[in-house]
């Protein structure tokens, strides 16, 4: 008899894993539930397209064609509520079902820190296509925009905002940007493009409370610093969806999952951003990629183990590009060398584009190998540098 | 809630589609409101060239000032699959606010009056204000409210606001009164699949592309060349891809306005085109009257090189009504089209491209094909001869791409000083006894005191010139090489080559041409070519630029002129601001002895020429801005372009994109091509012809105006068929039309001069020879023009003493991203090559400039502010500035839109063509200090 997969949730790792399945296994039943209403999309494009032309139907990553030849059944707008793993069967908003193997791909949502007068209107996070669309709806003429969160998604928005013409104020909480992937000069450059652009930037800051009557009026910094705008978005992470899941499933912070992405209960599996490998989850589409994958091909019966993860951040707009990977002085006990590389030092007199050419770039070396790097600006040296972080190789 | 809905999107959609009447509504609803009909002019009509308020979806969603694009195309079809027809509101695209709000407008009455269920309404409104009106109403409300901050302004933001947000507007009025309340829904109208569309533009480029339009409900997708469509292959260019974002742009010109600020201010107002037309019929019967036909000038113009263009039908039109003065020349080729007939006996003495696969030797001199196209794609013949195994010598101040990408070798040259490299050229050739004596003494007069016309004294011959027998300087490498910059040897070197590589082609651009030295420039270049006995050989050259034989294009001929008169028309500022000193001896004047009249009207019609394309612009603006002189500029283009800004009448007129047209080929092609129009004309933008002709029957001279041909197309089939009668291999008109193109099979002799050459036939000229001694131009008695070629001395080139105060030579260059000043607003093309100062290496650290600092060139005439682009590829002592960017005046005067013509001169013309020299200037560079404002 075939088997029946069910798979909570359409993302990345959710389609991945359906992928995978159906490369083993070409009568089982998947079943897909999705809590959203529209096709699969790419996530990360929510900021890295346009808000002007930002429409989500261009950043579908199948049609309904694909879903009917590959078979797999997709249920829009139908998010599974609850999950036994005695009986085998889920709960969903419409009613049940049973399965042979669940795949649990419900990713994250975002997470807005306790703030005073968190819940006001005119808050935004960004996750899922409508939170772009009410964003554009609140804007007018004249807007100031607040980015609570200067990481790459926070960051992302703000170049965003600003182009469709608002004016905006990043708010970071740590002493510089970015503090996990890159350094404080690194940083600084940022800032100084992000001023370019017209922005504000506040680093260290404190954020009190968001006030205003019912629609948020203005920000609040403990040290009194208050910063008047008409709303206010919050990029400050995102927390695993898991509130649907028994107690026979172990999630520390997120869900807890093995080198086969076996979670604690039998027959189920977790990937994605709502999965924690090792106690680390990057929340990073390639995660979910390759996790889908082996929950995928294990519950089709394989034996699969993950991957490593690629966890460079890339930032790529017109206004500004970024990259980071590996360690950018972060380890106390390690020496290190710098080493500097710009367009200034070769300036090529054939470039089309001058502007489009320039760069900056920094290496870690430690030990005579590079431990890790950023490039800001023209990032075509980017792939050089990831592989020669990767594969740890020795420096000229 | 749908009530409130409707009201919103009705009020709004009135706004945009008239002041009045939406005050009107307004005053119904008792709401207060009112605007400046100017305020709301310059904001929505874009009357005032300062102010830019792009209305439309497809900028608003693509952040390109671009117009029916992909954006236009799918709010089409959200318009169609509910049953909506846009009516272009205005002659707006289909995608304006206005017509947005209308169909908003529909939907929600449709829900109101029952046609529609209520949710499917409110569902088809969510996704169409999420999908377009947004952000359309978001572009605008930023961009109004960047330039006013009038309450009216803040009033309409505000429903903006309320539209988007669904916060509606308390509007106190019935919507059973509204006129679209009763209009019901309509099933879904059917839509056009995408279709492509053979097109040919009519800008001035010297090849003509047969391209293929993706076109889709009058939306232009995609253009691609047309690689298999006859049996020419076409490439096309970037500029050609990118022909929708030059010409189909929010940038146009909607509708006819009159000037309201003071010339040049760039201010206006929106009249009816009725007005417009009388107003022009009111000024020509005026001066025509007032200071008689000698007073009226149609301006050369190339942004229309087609067969009906609109600066033939105004002439023709003022060639019923008394006549016009009249020009002669064009700022391209002035001195080569003038001299050749003294030499050749004829224009067009130059050779097929094809030819020069045959060449041992190219010399591209002043020449950059890589980037100009000068007939279709002489580059790829040239690349072939390379590859039979044919050296290619640049000779250039600039290491142009055709540098780069073609040459064995760069030799870098000062500008201005091509005579004195021929010279040493024909003296190392005839020291060391290289020449084709045969050649010259058969073909040729003037070479040598013994081959001269009767009754010129002796010592006048070019051998005279260049051995020094009157002024005792001998013209060797080593006198050329201070003057030319370049090395003795290498002077020699590229003579001995040149006279021993057999065939060799000597190919001058039009660049050394528009020097002040241009004539003798291009007599240089012939008398080299004859020495090297390169003249009716295939793979040899006349020594001529482009101008070869072939083939009619259709072209509209003109009306005679009942006025005699004729000016060279770089004299055309002067003819404005001091007539009296136009004469036919120094300035060229031809018909009559005597300008009766200053020019008083202008018709520029598709012509970049009066302020940005004609020399020295600060002076052509005092001139213009001086009153009494120039009654009226009458002006028609695509866009606010800096002569746009200071017409007193500027009409809205269509590009290629809007019309069927012929283009013309620049070079007489071995092809012909056939545009069709696309899309509708945009706005209120008429072709030329249209409103002329009312011009016409206002001033009752239609019948003769018409002459039988009644509208656009019957001209353009006549036009065609006049061609036919001598190109008789032409198809009729309706075939050629639906094929698009027609590839002539029946071709020119490649070579040129052949017949004279092999068979011995005399030149067109008085002596039946060649005439590098012209005794014509001897007899004038000019130093200035001297009966052989040969050196003479350059004002403001490598020689003049004025070098001290501005020590470097400036120099324009064509530039792949432009058409002259044409797509200078394209941002696609902008990155091609951004506009920038070049500047050596050297010049620029004796001046602390380094790569991308702001900088100066100047000279007495003015400032040009720009980027430097430090680079070897320039040579020491030379600056260069792209040619047709656009002019731009900052607060403190200087030109910071990159336009050469700031620098250049336009009190001196070339002694004998009165030709414009726009590469001879001096000039200087500095930093650029921004300086504190203070106030
Ligand atoms: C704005 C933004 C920018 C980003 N940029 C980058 C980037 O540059 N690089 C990068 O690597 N990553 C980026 N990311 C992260 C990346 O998008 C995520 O890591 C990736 O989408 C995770 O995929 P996933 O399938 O695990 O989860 P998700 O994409 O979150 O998909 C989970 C799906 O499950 C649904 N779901 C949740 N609960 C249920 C339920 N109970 N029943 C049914 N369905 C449910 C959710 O609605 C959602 O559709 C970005 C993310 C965002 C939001
Ligand atoms: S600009 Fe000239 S070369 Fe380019 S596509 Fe048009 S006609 Fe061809």
């Amino acid at each position: 008899m075939s088997k029946r997969y069910i798979i909570v949730g359409s993302g990345i790792a959710g389609l991945s894993a359906a992928r995978a399945i159906r490369e083993d296994d070409s009568n089982g039943q998947i079943i897909m539930f999705s809590a959203e209403d529209n096709l699969p999309y790419s996530r990360p494009m929510l900021t890295k397209a346009p808000f002007i032309s930002f429409n989500p139907d261009d950043w579908t990553l199948y049609d309904e064609d694909w879903f009917m030849e590959n078979k797999i059944e997709l249920r829009l707008g139908e998010p599974v509520t609850k999950v036994d793993t005695e009986s085998k069967v889920v709960t969903t908003s419409e009613g049940s079902c049973s399965y042979d193997k669940l795949i649990i791909a419900s990713g994250a949502e975002s997470f807005v820190p306790p703030f005073n007068g968190r819940d006001k209107k005119g808050i935004f996070t960004i996750r899922r296509t409508e939170d772009i669309i009410s964003i554009k709806k609140a804007y007018h003429s004249h807007t100031r925009a607040v980015v609570i969160g200067g990481g790459v998604i926070g960051l992302e928005a703000a170049v965003e905002l600003a182009r469709y013409g608002a004016s905006v104020t990043v708010l970071e909480s740590m002493p510089y940007l970015m503090t996990r992937q890159i350094d404080n000069e690194i940083s600084d450059i940022i800032c100084v493009k992000l001023g370019e652009l017209g922005m504000e930037v506040h680093t260290g800051v404190q954020i009190s409370s968001l006030d205003g009557d019912t629609w948020v009026e203005s920000v609040s910094l403990a040290d009194g610093r208050i910063f008047p705008c008409d709303f206010v978005v919050v990029a400050c992470g995102v927390r695993a969806v898991t509130s649907m899941l028994p107690d026979t499933i172990d999630v520390p912070r997120a869900i807890a999952i093995d080198d086969h992405c076996r979670t604690s209960a039998e027959d189920v599996y977790a990937a994605g951003d709502c999965a924690q490998y090792n106690g680390v989850n990057y929340a990073l589409w390639s995660q979910g990629l390759m996790q889908g994958y082996t929950a995928g091909k294990n519950a089709a019966g394989g034996d699969v183990t993950v991957g490593k993860t690629d966890t460079s951040l890339v930032m790529n707009s017109l206004e500004m590009s970024l990259f980071a990977l590996g360690d950018l002085g972060k380890n106390p006990d390690a020496e290190y060398t710098i080493r500097y590389r710009s367009s200034k030092d070769s300036p090529d007199a054939f470039l089309v584009n001058p502007p489009q050419g320039e760069f900056f770039e920094k290496r870690y070396i430690s030990h005579g190998k590079v431990v890790g790097a950023a490039i800001v600006g023209n990032l075509s040296g980017m792939q050089e540098l990831k592989d020669k972080i990767n594969n740890e190789e020795e420096t000229e | 809630m749908m009530k409130n809905r409707y009201l919103n999107y009705h009020g709004l959609r009135l706004f945009f589609q008239s002041l009045d009447d939406f005050s009107a509504f307004c005053r119904k609803a008792n709401v207060n409101f009112s605007m400046g009909s100017s305020l709301y002019s310059d904001l929505f009509y874009g009357t005032d060239s300062e102010i830019y308020v792009p209305l439309w979806a497809s900028v608003a969603k693509t952040g390109e000032d671009v117009l029916l694009n992909h954006i236009t195309l799918n709010v089409i079809r959200f318009y169609k699959s509910y049953g909506y027809e846009p009516v272009h509101m205005d002659g707006n695209p289909a995608d304006f606010a206005g017509e947005q709000l209308r169909f908003a407008e529909y939907i929600s009455a449709c829900a109101l009056n029952g046609s529609m269920d209520l949710p499917e309404a409110e569902k088809v409104l969510c996704e169409f204000e999420n999908e377009f009106l947004a952000d359309t109403l978001h572009m605008i409300q930023r961009a109004i409210c960047r330039y006013s901050d009038d309450t009216s302004v803040l009033f309409i933001s505000k429903l903006m606001d309320s539209v988007i947000s669904g916060n509606y507007f308390p509007w106190d009025a019935d919507p059973m009164e509204c006129d679209s309340y009763n209009t019901r829904k309509h099933s879904a109208i059917p839509q056009e699949e995408p279709h492509t569309v053979s097109i040919a533009s009519n800008s001035d480029c010297g090849s003509k592309c047969k391209l293929l339009a993706t076109v889709c409900e009058g939306c232009l997708l995609e253009i691609n060349p047309d690689t298999d469509g006859c049996a020419i292959r076409f490439t096309g260019c970037p500029r050609g891809r990118a022909y929708g974002h030059t010409f189909l742009t929010s940038k146009r010109l909607r509708y006819p306005m009159e000037r309201t600020g003071e010339r040049g201010e760039g201010k206006f107002r929106r009249i009816s085109w009725e007005d417009a037309v009388r107003k022009v019929a009111d000024i020509t019967s005026e001066s025509g009257r007032k200071y008689g036909p000698g007073s009226r000038f149609v301006i050369n113009a190339a942004g229309v090189s087609a067969a009906i263009r609109g600066d033939r039908f105004m002439k023709n039109l003022l060639a019923l009504d008394g006549g016009y003065l009249d020009y002669y020349n064009y700022y391209s080729a002035a001195c080569a089209l003038y001299i050749n007939p003294y030499i050749y006996g004829k224009v067009l003495a130059g050779n097929h491209e094809s030819t020069y696969t045959d060449s041992q030797l190219i010399i591209l001199w002043g020449f950059n094909p890589a980037s100009c196209h000068f007939g279709l794609n002489p580059k790829e013949y040239f690349m072939r001869a390379k590859g039979n195994g044919a050296q290619i010598i640049v000779i250039d101040p600039r290491m142009s791409d055709s540098a780069i990408t073609m040459a064995d070798k760069w030799i870098p040259i000062r500008p201005s000083s091509d005579t004195a490299l021929i010279d040493a050229m024909a003296y190392v050739i005839w020291d060391e006894g290289l020449e084709d004596r045969e050649f010259m003494d058969r073909f040729c007069i003037g070479f040598d005191e013994d081959h001269m016309p009767e009754g010129v004294p002796y010592g006048e011959s070019y051998h005279s010139h260049v051995f020094g027998i009157k002024d005792g300087i001998k013209k060797t490498p080593e006198w050329a090489q201070p003057i030319t910059g370049i090395p003795a040897e290498t002077i020699r070197e590229l003579a001995r080559l040149y006279a021993t590589a057999k065939p060799a082609a000597l190919l001058p651009g039009f660049a050394p041409q528009r020097t002040m030295v241009g004539e003798q420039a291009c007599r240089g270049f012939i008398a080299l070519a004859c020495m090297t006995g390169n003249v009716g050989v295939s793979g040899g050259s006349t020594g001529v630029p482009g101008l070869k034989e072939g083939h009619d294009c259709p072209g509209m001929s003109l009306y005679p002129n009942p006025y005699p008169g004729k000016i060279p028309v770089f004299q055309w500022t002067r003819a404005i601001d001091a007539p009296e000193t136009i004469d036919p001896v120094h300035r060229g004047l031809k018909g009559v002895d005597r300008l009766e009249s200053g020019i008083k009207v202008i018709y520029s019609l598709a012509s970049g020429i009066i302020i940005n394309q004609h020399s020295n612009i600060n002076d052509t603006r005092r001139i213009l801005q001086t009153p009494g002189k120039l009654d009226a500029l009458i002006l028609s283009d695509l866009f606010m372009t800096p002569s746009a800004k200071f017409a007193d009448l500027l009409l809205p007129a269509v590009s290629f994109f809007e019309m069927d047209n012929i283009p013309g080929t620049w070079t007489a092609e071995d092809y012909l091509l056939y545009n069709h129009q696309i899309t509708e004309p945009l706005f209120g933008c008429r072709f030329e012809y249209d409103w002329i002709r009312e011009v016409a029957d206002i001033m009752g001279l239609k019948e003769s105006f018409d002459a039988g041909h009644d509208g656009r197309d019957a001209w353009l089939r006549y036009v065609y068929d006049q061609c036919r009668l001598s190109e008789t291999e032409l198809p009729d008109y309706d075939t050629f039309r639906e094929n698009s193109c027609h590839v002539f099979k029946n071709n020119y002799p490649r070579v040129n001069f052949l017949e004279n050459i092999r068979d011995g036939v005399p030149f067109d000229t008085p002596s039946g020879k060649i005439e590098i001694f012209s005794k014509t131009l001897y007899d004038m008695g000019r130093k200035d023009i001297p009966g052989a070629p040969g050196h003479i001395y350059c004002p403001e080139g490598p020689e003049d003493p004025l070098q001290k105060k501005y020590p470097l030579q400036l120099i324009a260059y064509h530039t792949k991203r432009r058409c002259h000043s044409q797509h200078n607003e394209n941002p696609l093309l902008e990155e091609l090559d951004p506009s920038r100062i070049w500047i050596s290496t050297e010049d620029a650290r004796e001046r602390g400039i380094n790569d991308g600092d702001i900088a100066e060139v100047f000279n007495d005439r003015g400032i040009i502010r720009l980027p430097a682009k430090v680079t070897d590829r320039i040579y020491r002592g030379v600056v260069a500035v792209s040619e047709g960017g656009w002019y731009k005046e900052a607060s403190d005067g200087a030109d910071i839109g990159g336009c050469i013509n700031t620098l250049t001169m336009s009190d001196k013309a070339t002694p004998l063509a009165n030709g414009n020299p726009q590469h001879t200037n001096l000039a200087d560079v500095r930093k650029y200090e921004v300086k504190n404002e203070s106030n």
